[in-house]
Order: structure tokens, then C-alpha cells, then sequence
């Protein structure tokens, strides 16, 4: 079921409370989560697009 | 897909090494614990810039979180950022933004919905695992529907909107955007709460809104308010409700065809212009050309109007439970059709043309004030996901949240997930009047 998207990072198929799950179990640390988010950020979201500057 | 406007890096990496000693230490602080999130940049972040996606804030840093943010660092969320959004929250595409326009990740071509569409792709495509949202006619449940997530407008004046930048105050809303039911539960939870400084806030017992997911949902009576909410609906937003509607029927014990009252007498263009006024009198040009024609429209609307608009919500809002008596919740489809590419968007929200609100059918529920949520129930042919929405009388969040679990766990539509790849090409914009 899990698509594209999320295969490349195995925390980014875990739902909220999924992640909530393995920071209770020790399984994953908030640092960890911190940074695969951080990764999926420069993957799909690498740049602001700005359109409209101040001085336009 | 531009959703955030702004990335926290280093102030989540500091946050989650405490985080991560306390987790170390067996101190959870609660559920959140550790909880990568992102909020809407209309909400305030003590030192980093908060915008409203707009010109105007360009260099606004606020001193003091907003209520909601405080409240969830608390709980030991982490913010990783903060997300695009339509300026100033006023409108339903997250198309016309300072920043540049938000991509639905469903499709890149397409808009989100808004006004919260930076939350909305960012939670869809794996960014963080929950995001804020705000909503004055939609703005969490319309951008949740086309992004395939589930969003929850809570009851007016349940959650804090103290620090939030305002649209039209009397709407204004504040709610979870996540991947699943549970997620909105846990972040709810956390966010619920009387706040004595917000004008909006009302007191409420504190509720255990996970508890709440284990309620029995089948003795729970469905009302379908076929008129005006199912008229001109898409063919295939149409199959995807009927389908959803048959699942709801199994679940709970009756289905019958309901009417809700009418809203038409509780617009408030001025109240969004009392919040501006002084900015847009000395720096109109700043705003965005949407913005500023609906600005324009606020500065002419008049008092007796107002008051009259807001003596008939307020009168609304105490009676609106009488349409939940032979009734438990309503379902609906949250938008009749599929987002508009944003080249389409963008050239629609630039004209001078007043919209028709007909196809409109999350605005009522922001007068209303009453709780209402929206949660993945189909794809249309081309792949573009399709919301439904549930809602109930003041207060029915937990009863809400309980049937909306009830659906997931008979489904499987909350589990897919956008087909984004890391060379996914971007398709370029044409430009708009306000770029030339």
C-alpha cells in the first residue's frame, strides 16, 4: 500500500501515532525522527519558490 | 511542493537532544513526546518569522508563541517549521501566496485547497507526522479532502486561536491535520483548552478524546443533508460519497435525509478589514491582488450590516443543536469536485469577479461553530483523492472522532499514499497580471 513517497525513509510510512509507538518502546529516538523529516524536507521541498519579491 | 515557508532546523535538532535525554531518562512528557510537527504560518512562533504567506509580515517575528503552540511543546511536540498558505489565510487554494503557490502532491499541476495547503501537502507527503491548520470557511477540511489526509475543525472556541493571525475572528479556527484519525485524537488532545486572553474561547470539561476512539459507534443515527450538499456533485466525488455512505451504514444503526439551517444572513466582510485597516490604508499595494479586492470589499461593508450578520450567527450557534435531535452526526462530501491546476487558480483569484459561493460546503460549519471533520473516502478516475465529511452538534468531537476511526478501520483509502519521487518533475507557471 505504501507508495513512492515513503519507501525511501522507513519512519515516513509510520503515522503519528505509529512513531509515538516506538518513542515509547525506545525504538527510535526524537532526534532520529527529527532528522528523517529534515531529509524528506530537502528531497521534496528543497527551495522556496519566490515569485513576488519586495521591491517587484 | 513549496509547503513550508520556513525550516527550523536547528532549533528542532536543540529541542530533540533534551527530548531525546529525557526519553533516555524514562520521562515521556506526554503521547507527543519527541513529535516531529509543522505549523501554518498564520500562527505565531516566539523569534521566527511568521508571515501569513504575505508581503505585508515579510519581517514579522513575533515575541511570544501563540496558545496552541505553547501548549504543544508542552506535550514535547517538535516544530520543524513553518508552512505555506493562501494570504492571510483568505482563500481556498493556497495558489495566491507571497511565496509562490503550494503543489498538491497528488499532483503537481494541481493546488492543495486551502487555506491551509503548505499543512496539508506536507503531511501527505511524510514531512512531519501532524501539522496545524486554521479554518474561517474551510480552510482545514477543504486542503485535508484534496490531499488525501484528515482534518479536524473543532468546536468554536475549544481550541485557542490567541496568537493566530485573524480572518474573521468570529470563524476563526484551529485544528489538527494528520494522516490518520488517531493522529487528530492525540493532537487534539493536546491542544484542547480554556484560555482565559483568547475573546473566543469557551470553558469546557476537559475531555479524553483517544478513550473516545473506542466508543461504540452503532447505535449512532446518520443524517444526509442531500440539499444543497450533494447538488452538482462530480461523478466520481459522487461514487466515492455513496460508497462511503453504504460503509457508514453497516456501521451505524440509520441513515435518513436531513435539512440544516441556512447561513446566508452571517457573512462578515468587514471583520477581516477591522484587523487590516490600518495596513492596508498605508501600504494597499503590498497585499496581493486577491487579497487586496476582498480588503477593498471589507472597507465598504457597513456596521448596521455587521451587527445585524452577527446577531443572526450568534443566534445560530445557540439553536444549531435542535438539528441533532433526531440525529447524531451528518455526513457529507467535504468538496463536490477536484482541485483546479493552479494556473487556473491563479488567473480565477486575480479576477475582479465575485465567486460563487453555491458549491461551497464547508463555510456553514464555521457558522455554525459546531465540530466537523474530514477523512480520505476515495479517489476520482485521475487519482485525485476525495474527502468526506462528518459533523455533529457543539461538543462532539469524541463522538466525531469515534465514528471517523469506525470508517478507517473498515477502510483502506487513509492508507495511500501520494505517488511523489524525488525526480518528480515540478511543471512551470504561467504568470499571473500580478507578476508582469
Amino acid at each position: 500500500m505504501v507508495a513512492g513517497a515513503q519507501s525511501d525513509n522507513p519512519w515516513a510510512s509510520e503515522s503519528l501515532a505509529g512513531a509515538a509507538a516506538a518513542i515509547r518502546a525506545r525504538r527510535v529516538t526524537p532526534s532520529e525522527l527529527v532528522r528523517a523529516c529534515l531529509e524528506r524536507i530537502e528531497i521534496y521541498n528543497p527551495k522556496v519558490e519566490c515569485l513576488y519579491h519586495r521591491d517587484a | 511542493m513549496n509547503a513550508f515557508i520556513t525550516v527550523t532546523r536547528e532549533q528542532a535538532l536543540a529541542e530533540a537532544r533534551v527530548l531525546d535525554a529525557e526519553q533516555a531518562a524514562g520521562r515521556l512528557r506526554s503521547p507527543l513526546h519527541g513529535i516531529p510537527i509543522a505549523l501554518k504560518d498564520n500562527i505565531d512562533t516566539a523569534g521566527v518569522r511568521t508571515t501569513a504567506a504575505s508581503a505585508v509580515y515579510d519581517d514579522r517575528v513575533p515575541k511570544e508563541d501563540a496558545e496552541v503552540v505553547r501548549r504543544l511543546a508542552a506535550a514535547g511536540a517538535i516544530s520543524i517549521g513553518k508552512l505555506n498558505l493562501h494570504e492571510f489565510a483568505n482563500g481556498g487554494t493556497s495558489a495566491t501566496s507571497y511565496f509562490g503557490p503550494v503543489r498538491n502532491p497528488w499532483d503537481l499541476r494541481r493546488n492543495p485547497g486551502g487555506s491551509s495547503g503548505g499543512s496539508a501537502a506536507a503531511v501527505s507527503a511524510g514531512l512531519c507526522y501532524g501539522a496545524l491548520g486554521t479554518d474561517t470557511g474551510g480552510s482545514i477540511r477543504t486542503p485535508a479532502s484534496w490531499c488525501g489526509i484528515v482534518g479536524l475543525k473543532p468546536t468554536y472556541g475549544l481550541v485557542s486561536i490567541r496568537g493566530i493571525i485573524p480572518l474573521t475572528l468570529s470563524l476563526d479556527h484551529c485544528g489538527p491535520m494528520t494522516r490518520t484519525v488517531e493522529d487528530a485524537a492525540m493532537m487534539l488532545h493536546a491542544m484542547a483548552g480554556y484560555d482565559r486572553l483568547d475573546i473566543a474561547s469557551v470553558t469546557h470539561a476537559k475531555e479524553d478524546y483517544l478513550a473516545a476512539l473506542q466508543q461504540p459507534v452503532s447505535a449512532l443515527r446518520v443524517g444526509i443533508p442531500r440539499a444543497p450538499f450533494f447538488d452538482h456533485l462530480d461523478e466520481d466525488v459522487a461514487k466515492a460519497v455513496e460508497e462511503a455512505l453504504r460503509v457508514l451504514a453497516k456501521l451505524t444503526r440509520s441513515q435518513k435525509d436531513v435539512m440544516l439551517p441556512s447561513t446566508r444572513e452571517t457573512s462578515l466582510p468587514g471583520e477581516m478589514y477591522a484587523y487590516h485597516e490600518e495596513m492596508y490604508k498605508r501600504a494597499a499595494t503590498r497585499y496581493m491582488i486577491p487579497t487586496r479586492n476582498n480588503l477593498k470589499r471589507g472597507a465598504e461593508a457597513k456596521a448596521s450590516d455587521y451587527v445585524r450578520a452577527r446577531w443572526a450567527l450568534e443566534l445560530l450557534r445557540r439553536t444549531i443543536d435542535d438539528s441533532f435531535q433526531e440525529i447524531d452526526v451528518v455526513a457529507l462530501p467535504t468538496r463536490r469536485r477536484s482541485p483546479r491546476t493552479v494556473d487556473d487558480a491563479r488567473k480565477r483569484e486575480e479576477s475582479e469577479k465575485v465567486r460563487n459561493p453555491e458549491l461551497e460546503n464547508t463555510q456553514a460549519f464555521n457558522a455554525y461553530g459546531i465540530p466537523a471533520i474530514s477523512v480520505p473516502c476515495g479517489f476520482t478516475r485521475d487519482g485525485m483523492p476525495v474527502g468526506l465529511m462528518l459533523a455533529g452538534p457543539r461538543f462532539s468531537e469524541g463522538r466525531l472522532l469515534s465514528l471517523a476511526a469506525a470508517y478507517q478501520k473498515a477502510t483502506e483509502w487513509h492508507t495511500r499514499r501520494p505517488p511523489l519521487q524525488p525526480d518528480t518533475p515540478v511543471p512551470a507557471l504561467a504568470p499571473t497580471e500580478g507578476e508582469r
